[in-house]
């Protein structure tokens, strides 16, 4: 176990652990307090945030792959359809870190954005994987969980964008 | 990257993608048994749902204004009418008060169906509504003698059965979770006998399927279980009917369904341990 902060950081391993457990936090207080105070039926998707961002930061290769490991966590709360959130999460860390190069990562309005439109892009891919496995799943029923899906997942963007960039600062120093 | 490092990445993506899209099929169906990492995460965020859930239930007032601001209105018109009858000013005493209520209800249920059934009062401590599925988590597991597939019912109907039991929590597949279904017979005429399965997509409406095209079937006309599922005992209120419309070929109808319980304002429910009418 590493001594200090700085160190912690420093070590990939720590950071993915970190954000696992991180993760399985965050998904607890999903389907607790967030559905208690769910706004127009939408829930912020903390898993989508931490992918996002890890992605921006880290390139699409570690992107994608703490995407796969975070959905795939997310698969096991749910307990159903085991791997449609890690490949959706996956794909969404591989884009978004494949674009990470274009972003201006150090104003954070521009990852909020980016964490709007991948909520949008999450529930298109989402949607299309579930009609693949064979679900009848609604076009419509998708479109209006989305929207406020996205707004809710973009309001917590700030506080966990401001975590992602601290820590990859001491992983970069 | 050269093109021969791009292609080993996408074959690896690939694979990668098929291998979940098939772990995805395999696992559509709720399953009897979960793995020990399953259960281990379940276990571990038992307690802290739990406690979640009374913290959540102290402070939701606040959040419940943005959230359902028609019924809180409607509940402020009527809580200001017994402010002035009854002089009580005070949010937490009428929350008190709505509780004894509902709780008063269940009671009152539970000694009318005594008969029937043994019946576990269980609260909510957790949700999963998507797109794909409608579950609850319960704050009773086997320790309190739960097991899979007993029936979740309250005063007003059916809600769901159990899957998944560990020691302190259980989890609860809502009977419009799209993978239900549930034996069902309509009520006034006791003949028609039919499916009623969940709708998903963040819909609490129900379908009742597979009715001869013959069926003596009406709007209004209300939908009780069948008992003929071997899960769900005979008689148990699910809804009205709303809609009658034939199905794809015209051999068969369906009609839909309003259940009778809100699935949005889950709090506390009833477990059947026990159907006495059976004997199960």
């Amino acid at each position: 176990m590493p001594k200090d902060k700085e160190s912690f950081f420093r070590n990939p391993l720590f950071v993915a652990i970190f954000l696992l457990v991180l993760g399985y936090i965050l998904l607890i207080l999903r389907d607790t307090l967030f559905t208690k105070w769910s706004i127009a039926g939408g829930k912020p998707d903390f898993i989508l945030i931490l992918t996002v961002y890890y992605a921006i930061f880290q390139g699409w290769k570690k992107g994608g792959i703490m995407g796969l490991a975070l959905g795939f966590l997310e698969d096991l709360m749910a307990g159903r359809f085991l791997g449609i959130n890690a490949l959706c999460k996956g794909i969404i860390g591989l884009v978004f870190g494949l674009v990470a190069g274009k972003i201006y990562r150090d104003n954070f309005l521009v990852p909020i954005a980016c964490l709007l439109l991948s909520s949008l892009c999450s529930s298109a891919i989402y949607f299309v994987l579930a009609k693949i496995i064979g679900s009848n799943i609604y076009f419509s029923g998708m479109l209006l969980n989305a929207v406020p899906n996205g707004i809710y997942t973009a309001c917590f963007g700030p506080v966990l964008y401001v975590l992602i960039y601290l820590m990859n600062k001491k992983e970069g120093e | 990257m050269t093109r021969k490092k791009k292609a080993l990445v996408v074959a690896i993506v690939l694979i990668i993608a098929i291998l979940l899209i098939s772990l995805a099929v395999l696992t559509t169906q709720q399953r009897d048994d979960l793995t020990f990492v399953e259960k281990g995460l379940r276990i571990v965020a038992s307690p802290i749902q739990h406690a979640i859930s009374n913290l959540g239930e102290k402070i939701g007032g606040f959040f419940g204004a943005f959230t359902d601001y028609d019924q809180l209105q409607k509940e402020n018109q009527e809580l200001m009418l017994q402010i002035e009858e009854l002089s009580i000013a005070n949010n937490d005493l009428q929350e008190a008060l709505l509780e004894n209520i509902r709780l008063k209800q269940m009671l009152e249920f539970k000694d009318a169906t005594s008969n029937q059934y043994t019946l576990a009062a269980a609260k909510v401590i957790a949700e999963n509504n998507n797109n794909l599925q409608h579950t609850i988590v319960l704050d009773k597991g086997s320790d309190d003698g739960i097991q899979n597939n007993m029936v979740v019912i309250n005063h007003l109907g059916l809600i769901g059965r159990v899957v998944n039991v560990l020691s302190s929590s259980c989890e609860v597949v809502l009977i419009t979770d799209r993978q239900s279904a549930v034996g069902s017979r309509i009520w006034e005429t006791r003949e028609t006998l039919g499916v009623v399965e969940g709708m998903g997509s963040e819909n609490t409406y129900l379908r009742l399927i597979h009715m001869p095209h013959d069926a003596d079937i009406e709007i209004g006309d209300k939908v009780v279980t069948s008992g003929l599922d071997g899960i769900f005992s005979e008689g148990i209120p699910i809804g009205t009917v709303v809609e009658i419309a034939d199905e794809v070929g015209g051999l068969t109808k369906q009609a839909t369904i309003e259940p009778y319980v809100n699935f949005y304002r889950l709090e506390e429910v009833f477990i059947i341990l026990n159907n006495k009418g059976s004997g199960n």
